[in-house]
């Protein structure tokens, strides 16, 4: 972690804080010793490939399983207290509804489950996609059952929706709606919204926040324009021990090659490379640069790190 | 509420309307429990019926006359032509009851949380504001409600049914062979919890609905022939020693368990099977030492007490069952909770 803290900030709200979270299965460890802060109010985006440890920190946020090491909190609360219960929303891979019932009935469902309930949410949202009350689930397409499946999640009115690949069999423009959707769901009441993915690009420009997870472990934590901000992307032309000697002193994440040319992910805290060719990188080149090198030194931004609260008053 | 988009109909104040979980699990067993209850209503009225018909013949026909002496001759002859007519359709429903718990069991109770855990509908409904542990008990509590409820009527039905013809044919009409007992009185709804139970728990630990199906069938086959075995040993029995008979000293009504010679000073003695084959058996007997025979037996009045025992048991395996699935879904399934591996740093 060698982002410099900066002082004088206000501490923000906190949606999600893991703190040595580990999950351990009979295959062996999906999530290890986890710490981050997720800050409320952000659409964050959690990303890695399969297999990373997605599903499980998710499972963990909504009480389905329980961590070996370590806590997790969602606003403080423990994830099976009666709070977290209520101020939650997940959605999870399958979107598994019951097929018999109609769209009308898991409404309800939603409804007679949920205190927080709230009908027009879930009815616009249903509307929106054209999908009928009175059909039943099982005669749905893959996004219809979809987007009942977000109104389930939404009509709840939750604080914090957590989503496992949540776009995956959804159609580009409805892809759009259901992301639009959760931002200005997020930005009217302040709620907190985590988005799980192993593409990268269905994210961007969605999410201002970033999660990035490899091999059970967090890689990156922060406000995407400030990771961003870190990196740059280094494009040479030339051999590979000149360019390697620009770099010298830089911490270069990741490097590829091709038609010519070199281009290198470094990250740039204490000044940019000069006389080089760089610019900032997209948030698709900043994560595959990661994904790429497992044991690059994680990085998080203040409003990601942990810190101990004794440290703190100390 | 729009009601107006939903076109659900206004809440009517008078009209009781389900409510939170019971709503939705009353909803996801809907056709089930209306299947259930028309059947037991038909049944029903249909042992009303033939209620009615039996007691008109047993006055019209004057067996209240018989009564005690079932096996003399002309009662004899009176009560098989009336059994021809009233005991004798009865037969294979009596029969047929043996099934009811297994269709509890495995279409209303190995479905219930399989399906859920199979399809992935757990993890959604696991995550709405209701608690986990009161999902679970409605889970449990609405479909064994609907079985106490329809399996009672059932069990009243069959009972009131075979009363009249059973009271009129006496030894007759046997109580204690395995139909009509499993199929009369609280023993149905004993069995119909047990295999409900049944069917839940093993969904629970199998995760797959066809196979906690499967599971139930066999772990249920497997119960009966266990309960068919224990069931004459499940109330005291009447021990009888008479002296100067050849016949067993018990009732012509009873469930004769075991019965053997006796020495004239009171002791059971084996058998000396040639004697039945002699021409006076009672002269052979004696110069074999045999005077007198015992037995062991269940008397008509043990069909209630052997009924309630039998009901009792399954009710308390059924509980046992129930907590054991209760600390399995407090666990998270066996999957929610595992500890960190001890490793060295």
């Amino acid at each position: 972690m060698t982002y410099s803290t900066q002082d004088g900030q206000v501490p923000e709200a906190l949606a999600v804080e893991a703190r040595g979270l580990g999950r351990y299965y009979r295959r062996g460890w999906a999530l290890r010793d986890v710490s981050f802060r997720l800050p409320a109010g952000r659409m964050a985006a959690l990303v890695g490939p399969n297999g990373a440890g997605k599903t499980t920190l998710l499972s963990l946020a909504t009480h389905l399983i329980e961590p070996s090491t370590g806590t997790i909190t969602l606003a403080g609360h423990h994830p099976g207290s009666r709070e977290a219960r209520r101020s939650t929303a997940f959605l999870g891979q399958q979107k598994a509804l019951y097929p018999r019932f109609r769209v009308r009935e898991i409404l309800r469902m939603g409804q007679e489950l949920n205190p927080t309930w709230h009908q027009e949410t879930a009815e616009a949202l249903v509307e929106g996609g054209g999908i009928p009350m009175n059909a039943r689930i099982g005669t749905l397409s893959g996004g219809q059952s979809t987007r009942v499946a977000f109104a389930l999640a939404l009509g709840k009115r939750p604080r914090l929706t957590l989503l496992d690949e949540p776009l995956a069999d959804l159609d580009p423009l409805v892809r759009h709606q259901m992301v639009d959707t959760l931002r200005d769901q997020a930005r009217s009441d302040g709620s907190t919204v985590v988005m799980s993915s192993h593409l990268v690009s269905e994210l961007e420009g969605a999410c201002d926040y970033l999660l990035l997870i490899n091999n059970g472990r967090v890689s990156l934590a922060g406000e995407v324009d400030l990771l961003l901000d870190q990196h740059r992307q280094v494009v040479t032309g030339t051999g590979d021990r000149w360019h390697r000697a620009r770099l010298d002193g830089y911490e270069v994440i990741a490097t590829t090659s091709g038609g010519g040319r070199t281009t290198s992910l470094v990250r740039v805290d204490h000044g940019l490379p000069p006389d080089t060719d760089h610019r900032t990188p997209t948030l698709e080149e900043l994560v595959l640069g990661y994904l790429r090198t497992p044991d690059a030194p994680p990085l998080f931004t203040p409003s990601a790190q942990v810190t101990d609260r004794s440290e703190v008053a100390a | 509420m729009s009601t107006g988009i939903l076109g659900a109909p206004a809440a009517d104040p008078r009209r009781p309307r389900l409510r939170g979980l019971t709503w939705l699990i009353w909803r996801q067993n809907r056709t089930a429990f209306w299947i259930g209850i028309v059947a037991a209503l038909a049944v029903a009225i249909y042992a009303v019926v033939q209620h009615q018909h039996i007691t008109a013949a047993v006055t019209a026909q004057h067996l209240d006359a018989c009564q005690g002496q079932e096996t003399s001759m002309p009662c004899l002859g009176r009560l098989n032509a009336f059994g021809q007519h009233y005991q004798f359709p009865m037969r294979r429903p009596l029969q047929a009851m043996l099934l009811l718990p297994f269709l509890f069991g495995m279409f209303l109770g190995g479905p219930q949380l399989a399906q859920e855990l199979e399809s992935g509908t757990y993890r959604m409904v696991a995550t709405q504001s209701v608690p986990r542990m009161r999902w679970f008990a409605a889970k449990l509590s609405v479909p064994l409600a609907m079985t106490v409820l329809v399996s009672g009527v059932f069990a009243a039905a069959m009972t009131w049914w075979w009363h009249p013809a059973a009271q009129a044919m006496g030894p007759l009409f046997a109580w204690h062979s395995w139909y009509p007992f499993y199929g009369i009185g609280p023993v149905v709804v004993g069995l119909s919890v047990v295999f409900l139970v049944l069917g839940t728990t093993l969904g629970i630990f199998l995760r797959r609905t066809v196979l906690a199906m499967g599971a139930t069938l066999v772990t249920g086959a497997g119960l009966f022939a266990l309960l068919e075995r224990a069931r004459p040993h499940l109330w005291p029995v009447h021990t009888t020693y008479a002296q100067h008979t050849v016949d067993p000293p018990a009732p012509a009504d009873a469930w004769l368990l075991a019965d053997g010679p006796l020495s004239p000073d009171g002791r059971r003695v084996s058998e000396v099977w040639d004697c039945y084959a002699s021409r006076d058996i009672k002269q052979c007997l004696t110069s074999h030492g045999i005077t007198g025979r015992w037995a062991e037996y269940h008397p008509a009045s043990h069909l209630w007490a052997l009924q309630w025992t039998v009901t009792g048991l399954c009710l308390a395996l059924a509980a046992v069952l129930v907590a054991l699935s209760a600390w399995w879904v407090r666990g998270g399934f066996g999957i929610r909770r595992r500890p960190a591996p001890a490793e060295k740093r």
